[in-house]
Formats: structure tokens, C-alpha cells, sequence
């Protein structure tokens, strides 16, 4: 910079004439240096938003963070971050995060400090101490060895590690009702996903999208949500690829797609099963690979009877128990799985009528291992008996016509042609089209088929498994996808073994006989269990105990998270830990979470900052409306301060099932720990107080596996041997390189077998970090994804049934006679010396039954799965239902909405009227429901953040002019939300962004609002959830808030007491009862 | 192969050839980092989790028992 003191000098004297630079530049600007150049080392981390996974890197000097910069040798982020990873450092180094514990005595006003120790002596104590008072040791006669009393809620956005052992002590108590954020973002996602494919991870990964032909974004804003991933849309965009947007709302995806195409909320089933009926009809589907690689051939038992045949319902549905009794769905000659065979009347009265098997979250357990079909089935390879999936298939969807779909999604048929022609055009041999969704398609009643729907679009259009093609599931946590592999849920061991039932599971045997399979690789489920109670009870895991296996709490029914809302209000759930997780903003229902947890024994709260669920005793809604009193309620409640991801190691597992290590960076401050350290030490804690103990209960936690090294001075457990114990050892204490080596003897330990080989060659595979130009598309040398650092799954689809590549263009996996091997540009997911031709015996079992041309190695007949003869509880086709609240009858059948979803009668749970009933006019707009690029979920994450606050800083709701017009709303001004459950405010935004759509005749009005606000931090506001009901889908107990009824009205809503008389107007205006919204099979 | 006009000229320089059309990338094998860096860490193996696993495995005789009977 010049000595000269005026710009305008420098500017004229200088050479930067336009003053673009130096000339330009202030004097303090001048004496200013990146905090980069001050640091004295980088530590290498990963952003811990959304699932994208961006690489950061975390500059340090004297051992406090100064900078946060994304690292550019990352092949997934390129070194870029969103505003959100950006704001990272002020989310671990700013003054809003609590630095001490806090404790709420019983019935207290306020909060009181107290030492970590006590607390965390206490803790243990309250532990003990109700797990005792509602152990039980059966229930209905069998063996449970659980308790009730205490759930855990929290795990997405905490690393793996942390979610290991947080389950594994958890089992070791008796606990079951363990639940995360997985369970209401993405459940769905596993389900429809693994019974299509074999697992219920993303088929696809970021990168491999740029080399797409056509890709539909759906269900999902993702240039807003996860803006560094879709750097990967816009490099296909560049290369020619077609981008087509569908969604309630436009949105900065849309404005950076070729098409947009606006459709009412909850209606994708309908217009997605108009592409498969145009895909079918008109013959464009892939011939060869639908043929060889799905279940198209394949013939369904004569007992089937289709939604066309009976109005909406499937055959095998019992009226009474409100479940399908799934025989009727099989293919001709293959048994029935053990479990439902074994079902004798007994059986029938433990389990009403198998309801409580099919609550316990089956369907989730398909992530890493498809249905269990078992038996010997026919084929029709012409494709023409009337009784062979592809022809059933095509009866199903034949009235889901163009017409059809405008009817019910409000999309021009034009507009429906284009992207029919697009999407079919772009896939073939020579060309691929990809799919990518979030919880736009997850959370409904039918979120499960939603993803099935896709996946049948996409088996026909023969993209999966292939470059450029796949559906890319998009997950908005850090690390959902790995809570999901490593479950903090109540229905999943890791590696998606099934939490045992205790009608159906009572020895390991009787287990491994209801759900392995007999072919395909989770035939070995044996082996995969065995390992894991290994790793879990050591040497006190032996052949003669079962290995231990009874030491695993039993599950009734259901247990997730909604469920335990409900029993927290019935008293019986009295404990309750929240790791990371604010159900008090962001669940369905605000209102029942936050009476469930005042019903509450103790709390507690883990997190940065005193969000609302920590402190609804004081200053929550229902203080304010008078509904509780702060000196009535007798909870419990103890605050610790977490530790941030710079202040601890461990991996996150990201949109695409990679595994990325994150190092710890600096130590934690004061009384903040991580999650690891908390749960390390409170298992120390207990397993003291409990030493000696000659109760039968205590054995599984005093035999419990539980001596990890520690480091530094806060004694953390070292996470690196975390990772080592789940990726498993021999004998030698030699890590295992593959899942084909665990045995069923004892003689290998793995704490999770789809992470298998993580620790390889001792060496932490999640750390690699190979910079990205050195490197193909694939990157395998930077982190590890599972299985077996694959990247794209089902990669032997990539080549035609001989092994040779489809096409030159689209060339990725293939077989290489020369090497007796598959080989190309990833891992090959498949077994890598059989060859193309191998076909198996006719009694072969397990992998040897799957063919050189079956590419989905998980499934029992190597297919993909157009049509699911096991595994979902609603269905084995995808079927248009209406959302639990609509404005809308069912177009296509009698039937309204998924004869078999779950409700929750409740008073403060009330259902809308829909459709045609009367009072359904009070409810007449759709609401849908998204995230910011500059929040995340609840809030607890970004609005005590500055930077983000600044950038939005207000709740607000989207409505179009005409809607504007309609109910008198202004811009900027105030407008309430109203439903049967609660109402909220929000500013009004009048934008174009929100189209009204003709739908049956008439125009319905949809309105765009985000869910991350509650009344604490920074920017504060209504809670949406405070809106929704829990309305779930059967299959894994997700909720519906993508698509729901409300009334608006401009102004602000009541306060206080006069809140709760306005709700109940409403409700008396529109007639509701306890009955309304509540019948199961549509009269 | 085609570009879509609308795209940014220095994203569409990027995708054609590789690296940034300002020279910011000009060796496009390595990672840049070291020139505007501190030293980075990253360790990926740790001899004591090592030991830990061995002392693990040791400890249960019937892993070693079934160990030996697979052999």
C-alpha cells in the first residue's frame, strides 16, 4: 500500500486508477492478516450441519480455534462451505454456548450451578434408581428384560462413536426406548429404499451426479438445504445434463433448474406413478436390465389382490387388528418368512393379531439386508403371465394417467409429457437420469412407499447402480446416516440387525430363523450378530449362553419416539435423556412433547446452548397460555454443556454413507464434554455403584465390555479404539478386512459388520484424506464408505448381464477376463471373482445362490425389487392415499389415506376433517413445511449464531398474491396459522414463489413456512410443529409435516390464556371430536 | 459436449479443463494447501489403540478357544 493517506491520491498517483485495490484500501484494513496466517497448525475436520459432509479445516494457535475454512482437497466440497459450515467457528468459539452445568430442582423456579461430578453422580443415581422401580422382566408371559422407564432421544448430529456406545450401554440397562432425529427425518429413507434394493442407504453418491443426463430434484430444496452438494447439479447442468425441479414450492433450486414444476403437497405418489404408467405404456423402459435385474419376471401367488381390485386396500388386511397379513403378497412358491409362519393362537393373542410385530419397526431393519423371502419361485421371462410382477405392475398403474395426475397433483399434462419425455430420453445404455429427495418425500403416512415409488421409476428406466444415474437420499445432519448404521433406535442393532421381539425371538436360533434370509449376504446375519455381542460381552459371550443373547432387551411393539411421548404422559416413561436433539421445537406436536417430558421424573439435556427443551418448565407456551405452573411441576431437570466437533474426535457418516473423520482440535472448556465422555463415564459411574450387585438385571452392564483407553486430561475415551471395536478384530487382535471373514463361533468381534474393515491394516480408513485431484470421480483414497469403501452401490448393474459395460459413455464396473475379477472406477460391489456366467445350484444357499448376474447382493433373489413381496406393512406396490389432513378426496379410490398408518388419539392430538366432511372447510389451505440455508432443524444449532440470525432473522410465512388477496394478508405484515392443535405467527411474505394449482375443479392454496424457530435465542418465534400432529406412517413411525391442513388470518395469534379458547373454537367451528380424521378403512 | 449458456464463464473454464481459469490451481496433482498453510495433522493409525485391540482379544479365552477349533 502507498504512504499516501488520501485514496483519491493513491487512486490518481497509483496504478489501480479505478480504485479496485490497493488503492482502495484503508489504513486497517492495511495493518489487518488472515486469521489463517497467525495459526500454528490446521486440524483436519468436518463441517457438522446438514449430511453433505464438507471438509473443514480448523486453524489453530495456542490452542484455541481461531479459523474455520472448508478444505479444498475434500472431493466432496471442494473446499467450499455454506453459510451455515461458514458460521462454524462462531458456533464453537461464541460466547452463547453454556459453559457450566445447570441444574432445576423439583418444583424450582429456577435454574442452580452445579459441579460436573455431582451431576453426574446424580444422574447415575436417578438412573439406578427408576430403572429399578419399572424393571421388568416379562411381559404377556415372555421374556422382555427392559425397562420402560427411562428413553433417550438424540444421536444425528453426534458422531459414531458417540452413537456406539450411547446404545450400547443403553442395551446393557435394559433400555429400548433409544431414539434419534433418523427416526423423524429420513426412516422412510431405510424402509422403501432397503426393500427395493437391500439397503437403505443412498444408491448413489454427490460427485457421481455430475455425470447425469437428467436429474429430478424432488421432495427436496437442495441448492438451499445442501448448497455445497449441489455444486454437483450444476457441473451436470454444464455438461448438457437436464435439471428438473418438483416441489409445492420455488425456491433457488428452481431457479437454477430447466423446469419447475409445482404440485400440491403429498401427492408425488400419484405423479410418480403417472411416470411408471408412461414408462410401461409406452414401452420405454430397459428392456435388458429389467429383465435380468428385477423382479419383473417373477410370479406372485394367486391370493394376491391389488388396490384395483379392492378400492384402494390390498388383500390379507384384518378389519379388526388393523394390520395385512402379508401372505397374500408373496411370490408363487416361496414360504412365508418364520416369523409370520410360526404364528400359531397363541402368538396371535401376545401380538394382536401380529400388530405389535408389525409397530416393531420391521420394515427399518432392511438398511443392510433385504426381506426374507425364502423358497423356490417361477420366473416368466417373456414378461406376459398375468400373474408376473411386471404385468401387475402395470395393471396397477394403468389409470395413473396424465389426466389423473393433473386431477390430483395439479400439473398440466403438458408439463407431466415433458418430464416423461425427459427423464426417458436421458436413460438407457448411453445415458442416465438421477433422482434426489429429502424429507419432502420422508414425512408422511406413506412416506415409505414415496421412496418406492422412485425406485420403481428408476429400476424400470434401468439407472440404478449405474454412472450419473442412482437416487441420491438427502440427509440434513451431520451424521443421520450414521445413527441410522450405528442405531441409537429402538427397533435396530447396528448394522440394521432387527432389536429382538420377545414374541418372536426368544433364542438366537428362533432370531436367526425369522430374519436371515437363506440367500444372499445377509444369510450370514448369524455370523454378523454373533460378532457384535462379541464386541459387546467379551469373553462372557460364549456358545453356551446363546453368547449372550439374552442379555439384549426385548421390544413389544412400538417404542419410538412418539410412543414415548405417550407414555411419558402416562406415567410410565419417568426418565429421559436429550442428546442433541430439541423435540421441543422440533417434533410433531411441540405442545405433547413438552406435557410429555413435565410428566417427567428428571431430564436431561445435553447441548450447546439452553434450547427450549431445557427450559419449558420456565418460560415454555404452555406457561404463558397458564396450561402448566412452574412451581407445579415436578421434573427434574439437569443441563450439560456439550462438547463441539473441534473439541473431540470421532466420524460423521454423510449423505452418501461415507465415513469422515473429524480430529479434535482443542480441549473442551469448563464443564463442557463430549457425548462420548458423558456416556464412557456414566457407564463407569454405574457399573461402580452397582459392583457386587447378585441381581440378574445388573449382569449385562457389570460383564458389559467397557475398558476404552482415555486421553488428555479430561479422561476422554479414546475414539479411534471406538472405531477399531466397531470395525472389528480376530482372534489376534488383528483388524478384519472384510464382513466375509465374522464368524458365527465366537471368533471374530465386529461392532457393527457393515462398517466392517474401517480399521483395516490398523489403520483409521475414515481418515485417509487423498486430495481430490489426485484422484477419480469415485475418490476412493480420501475417508471410507460402507460396504467396503463402495461409493456406488449395486455397481455390477453398471455392466449388461455378460459384464461387459452397457455403453462405452456409461462404463464403471465390468468384468475383466484376463484378471478373473471385476475391476473399474470404484470397489466393485460385488463378489470380485465371480464371473458373469456363474450360475448357482439349485439348493445353493447363501452367497453361492446369487448369480454372475444378480447386482443386488443383499436381496434373497439378487433383484431389484419392483414389486416388494415382503417387507412393508402397508403394501407391496406404492398406491396413492390423501394425506392424513386434506382438502381432497381420494381420486382414485374409495379408500382416503394408508388404511394402516398410525394415530395417536389424544386431546391435544386432534385430526382434521378432510375432504368432503363437513368442517373441512375451516382447514381449507395445504401447508408445507422446509429448511433455510441459514438454520438448522430446531435451531439449537444456529439461531444463538450471529452471523445467521443477521441473515434470517424472523419467522415468516410464503403465500401467493391471490391467497393474499383472499384472506387479507400483507406483506411483512403479521398473519396466524391455525390448526386443530395450536396456532403460531409469522410475518407474511407475498410472493410468486407459491402457485395456486387446480386441483378436482378448484384452486387450493398452498403456504411455504420453515420449522426452526422457538421462543429462545437469538431470533425467536413461533414453533411450527406447534401446527402438526403425529399422524405416522406404519412401516417406521415417521411423522406427516410435509403436507398438512391449516386456516390463515392476518394478525397476530391470542396470548395467554386466550390461546387455548381460540384453538377450541376452531375446533368447534369445524366439528371435531376424538373420531374425526380417525376411521382406518374408509366406509 | 454442451454447456447451458447461463453458467458462470469461470465454473464452465473449471469443468473444461480441470482447474481455475485464475491460475489458482495451476498444479492440479497436488494439494495446494501447503503454500498458505500451517502444517496440517492427520494422523490415521495410533500404536496404543493398536495395543488395546491385541490386549482385547487376548483377554477372551473363548474367542482364542473358538479361534483354535476353526483352525
Amino acid at each position: 500500500m502507498s504512504g499516501l493517506p488520501w485514496p483519491v491520491l493513491r487512486q490518481l498517483t497509483g496504478p489501480d486508477h479505478r480504485a479496485l485495490r490497493t488503492a482502495a484500501k484503508s489504513r486497517q484494513s492495511a495493518a489487518l492478516q488472515p486469521r489463517t496466517v497467525t495459526a500454528d497448525r490446521v486440524v483436519k475436520s468436518i463441517c457438522p450441519y446438514c449430511g453433505v459432509g464438507c471438509a473443514q479445516n480448523v486453524y489453530v494457535r495456542a490452542d484455541k480455534v481461531v479459523q474455520i475454512e472448508g478444505d479444498p482437497d475434500s472431493p466432496v466440497s471442494r473446499g467450499r462451505l455454506c453459510p451455515k459450515g461458514s458460521a462454524s467457528l462462531q458456533l464453537t468459539t461464541g460466547s452463547a454456548r453454556e459453559q457450566h452445568v445447570l441444574y432445576r430442582r423439583p418444583y424450582g423456579t429456577d435454574w442452580e450451578r452445579l459441579d460436573l461430578d455431582t451431576a453426574m453422580e446424580m444422574i447415575a443415581d436417578r438412573l439406578i434408581e427408576t430403572r429399578r422401580q419399572s424393571w421388568e422382566w416379562e411381559s404377556d408371559g415372555k421374556a422382555t428384560r427392559r425397562t420402560l422407564g427411562i428413553a433417550h432421544l438424540g444421536g444425528a448430529t453426534l458422531d459414531n462413536e458417540e452413537n456406539y456406545l450411547i446404545k450400547k450401554l443403553w442395551t446393557a440397562l435394559g433400555i429400548v426406548q433409544v431414539e434419534n432425529q433418523a427416526r423423524v427425518c429420513h426412516s422412510s429413507t431405510v424402509a422403501g429404499l432397503g426393500t427395493s434394493f437391500g439397503r437403505g442407504g443412498s444408491t448413489t453418491y454427490l460427485q457421481n451426479l455430475q455425470h447425469s443426463d437428467c436429474i429430478v430434484i424432488e421432495g427436496s430444496n437442495f441448492a438451499e438445504a445442501h448448497p455445497v452438494g449441489f455444486q454437483w447439479v450444476m457441473e451436470a447442468k454444464a455438461r448438457g445434463a437436464k435439471i428438473i425441479h418438483v416441489d409445492p414450492r420455488f425456491s433457488r433450486t428452481s431457479a437454477l433448474a430447466d423446469l419447475f414444476v409445482p404440485l400440491r403437497a403429498g401427492t408425488d405418489i400419484a405423479w410418480l406413478g403417472g411416470l411408471i404408467n408412461y414408462v410401461l405404456s409406452e414401452e420405454k423402459y430397459f428392456h435388458s436390465y429389467v429383465l435380468h435385474y428385477t423382479n419383473a419376471a417373477t410370479i406372485v401367488t394367486e391370493k394376491f389382490r391389488d388396490t384395483e381390485d379392492l378400492d384402494g386396500l390390498f388383500s390379507g388386511l384384518d378389519p379388526e387388528s388393523g394390520v395385512y397379513d402379508g401372505d397374500t403378497w408373496q411370490y408363487e412358491g416361496a414360504a412365508a418368512a418364520a416369523a409370520s409362519g410360526e404364528r400359531d393362537q397363541e402368538y396371535d393373542e401376545l401380538t394382536e393379531g401380529g400388530s405389535s410385530v408389525a409397530e416393531s419397526g420391521q420394515a427399518h431393519s432392511h438398511g443392510s439386508g433385504g426381506a426374507t423371502v425364502r423358497g423356490n419361485w417361477r420366473r416368466d421371462e417373456t414378461l406376459r403371465d398375468p400373474r408376473c410382477v411386471f404385468q401387475i405392475l402395470k395393471r396397477h398403474y394403468a389409470r395413473y394417467t396424465p389426466e389423473l395426475v393433473e386431477q390430483i397433483c395439479g400439473v398440466p399434462r403438458q408439463v407431466f409429457h415433458q418430464v416423461a419425455e425427459w427423464i426417458t430420453e436421458n436413460s438407457g445404455p448411453e445415458r442416465t437420469t438421477a433422482f434426489a429427495y429429502a424429507v419432502g418425500w420422508t414425512q408422511h403416512t406413506v412416506g415409505s412407499q414415496y421412496i418406492r415409488t422412485a425406485s420403481i421409476l428408476q429400476l424400470l428406466l434401468g439407472n440404478i447402480g449405474r454412472p450419473g444415474g442412482g437416487i441420491m437420499a438427502l440427509r440434513g445432519h451431520a451424521s443421520i446416516q450414521g445413527s441410522s448404521d450405528i442405531p441409537t433406535l429402538f427397533d435396530l442393532l447396528p448394522g440394521y440387525i432387527p432389536m429382538p421381539h420377545a414374541h418372536q425371538h426368544e433364542t438366537l436360533d428362533k432370531f436367526v430363523e425369522a430374519d436371515a434370509a437363506d440367500r444372499g449376504y445377509w444369510a450370514n446375519m448369524r455370523s454378523y450378530l454373533v460378532s457384535l455381542l462379541k464386541a459387546w460381552w467379551g469373553p462372557h459371550a460364549r456358545p453356551e449362553n446363546d453368547f449372550c443373547f439374552d442379555y439384549l432387551p426385548r421390544i413389544t411393539g412400538d417404542h419410538s419416539t412418539y410412543q414415548t411421548v405417550q407414555a411419558q404422559l402416562e406415567g410410565t416413561c419417568k426418565g429421559y435423556f436429550l442428546m442433541g436433539e430439541n423435540p421441543a421445537v422440533g417434533s410433531a406436536n411441540a405442545k405433547m412433547q413438552r406435557l410429555g417430558m413435565a410428566n417427567l421424573d428428571w431430564l436431561v439435556v445435553r447441548d450447546f446452548s439452553l434450547i427450549e427443551s431445557a427450559t419449558w418448565w420456565k418460560d415454555g407456551p404452555e406457561i404463558e397460555t397458564g396450561e402448566l405452573r412452574t412451581a407445579d411441576i415436578g421434573t427434574e431437570v439437569f443441563f450439560l454443556p456439550a462438547a463441539a466437533h473441534t473439541e473431540k474426535s470421532g466420524s460423521f457418516t454423510n449423505t452418501n454413507r461415507l465415513v469422515q473423520w473429524h480430529h479434535q482440535a482443542v480441549s473442551p472448556s469448563a464443564d463442557q464434554r463430549s457425548d462420548m465422555w458423558f456416556s464412557y463415564h456414566l457407564g463407569n459411574i454405574i457399573r461402580r455403584k452397582l459392583a457386587g450387585s447378585a441381581d440378574e438385571a445388573d449382569r449385562p452392564v457389570l460383564e458389559l465390555q467397557w475398558d476404552y483407553p482415555v486421553i488428555g486430561a479430561e479422561a476422554e475415551p479414546e475414539a479411534e479404539a471406538i472405531l477399531a471395536e466397531i470395525g472389528g478384530w480376530n482372534a489376534d487382535g488383528e483388524p478384519l478386512s472384510t464382513y466375509e471373514d465374522l464368524k458365527d463361533d465366537g471368533s471374530t468381534s465386529c461392532g457393527c459388520w457393515i462398517y466392517c474393515s474401517i480399521y483395516s491394516d490398523g489403520v483409521n480408513q475414515a481418515a485417509r484424506r487423498t486430495p481430490h485431484p489426485r484422484q477419480d470421480t469415485a475418490a476412493t483414497g480420501w475417508c471410507w464408505a460402507w460396504p467396503m469403501n463402495r461409493r456406488e452401490l449395486y455397481n455390477r448393474a453398471s455392466a449388461d448381464p455378460s459384464g461387459k459395460p452397457w455403453s462405452e459413455r456409461k462404463k464403471y464396473v465390468w468384468w475383466d477376463e484376463e484378471q478373473g475379477s471385476w475391476t473399474g472406477l470404484d470397489v466393485p460391489d460385488f463378489p470380485a471373482g465371480k464371473r458373469p456366467d456363474y450360475r448357482p445350484a439349485e439348493d445353493a444357499l447363501g452367497i453361492d445362490a446369487i448369480a454372475g448376474t444378480d447386482p443386488f447382493i443383499m436381496q434373497a433373489d439378487g433383484r431389484g425389487w419392483l414389486y416388494a413381496p415382503a417387507g412393508l406393512v402397508d403394501g407391496p406396490l406404492p398406491t396413492h392415499y390423501e394425506p392424513q389432513d386434506s382438502p381432497f378426496e381420494n381420486a382414485l379410490y374409495k379408500q382416503r389415506r394408508n388404511p394402516v398408518r398410525i394415530l395417536k388419539p389424544d386431546r391435544h392430538n386432534r385430526y382434521h376433517p378432510s375432504g368432503s366432511d363437513p368442517g373441512s372447510e375451516v382447514f381449507p389451505y395445504v401447508l408445507t413445511t422446509y429448511r433455510l440455508t441459514e438454520h438448522f432443524t430446531a435451531g439449537g444449532m444456529s439461531r444463538w449464531l450471529p452471523y445467521l440470525n443477521e441473515l434470517q432473522p424472523e419467522l415468516f410465512c410464503e403465500v401467493s398474491p391471490e391467497l393474499a388477496t383472499e384472506r387479507g394478508l400483507r406483506h411483512r405484515d403479521w398473519a396466524t396459522l391455525v390448526t386443530a392443535r395450536g396456532a403460531v405467527e409469522a410475518r407474511v411474505l407475498v410472493t410468486r414463489r407459491m402457485v395456486p394449482l387446480r386441483v378436482q375443479g378448484r384452486t387450493v392454496h398452498q403456504i411455504g413456512m420453515p420449522y426452526h424457530w422457538g421462543p429462545n435465542g437469538l431470533s425467536r418465534g413461533d414453533a411450527m410443529n406447534e401446527l402438526s400432529a403425529i399422524a405416522l406412517d406404519p412401516n417406521v413411525h415417521i411423522q406427516e409435516v410435509k403436507a398438512l391442513t391449516v386456516d390463515i388470518r392476518p394478525g397476530r395469534r391470542p396470548r395467554g390464556p386466550a390461546l387455548v379458547a381460540f384453538i377450541e373454537q376452531y375446533q368447534q367451528r369445524a366439528g371435531i371430536t376424538a373420531q374425526t380424521g380417525m376411521e382406518m378403512v374408509t366406509p | 459436449m454442451s454447456h447451458s449458456e447461463d453458467l458462470p464463464a469461470g465454473l464452465r473454464y473449471l469443468i473444461e479443463h480441470g482447474h481455475a481459469a485464475d491460475g489458482s490451481h495451476s498444479d492440479n496433482t497436488e494439494s495446494t494447501q501447503g503454500l498458505v498453510n500451517p502444517p496440517h495433522h492427520n494422523p490415521t493409525a495410533s500404536d496404543s489403540v493398536h495395543r488395546w485391540m491385541k490386549q482385547r482379544a487376548a483377554a477372551d479365552h473363548q474367542m482364542q478357544a473358538a479361534a483354535r477349533a476353526r483352525a
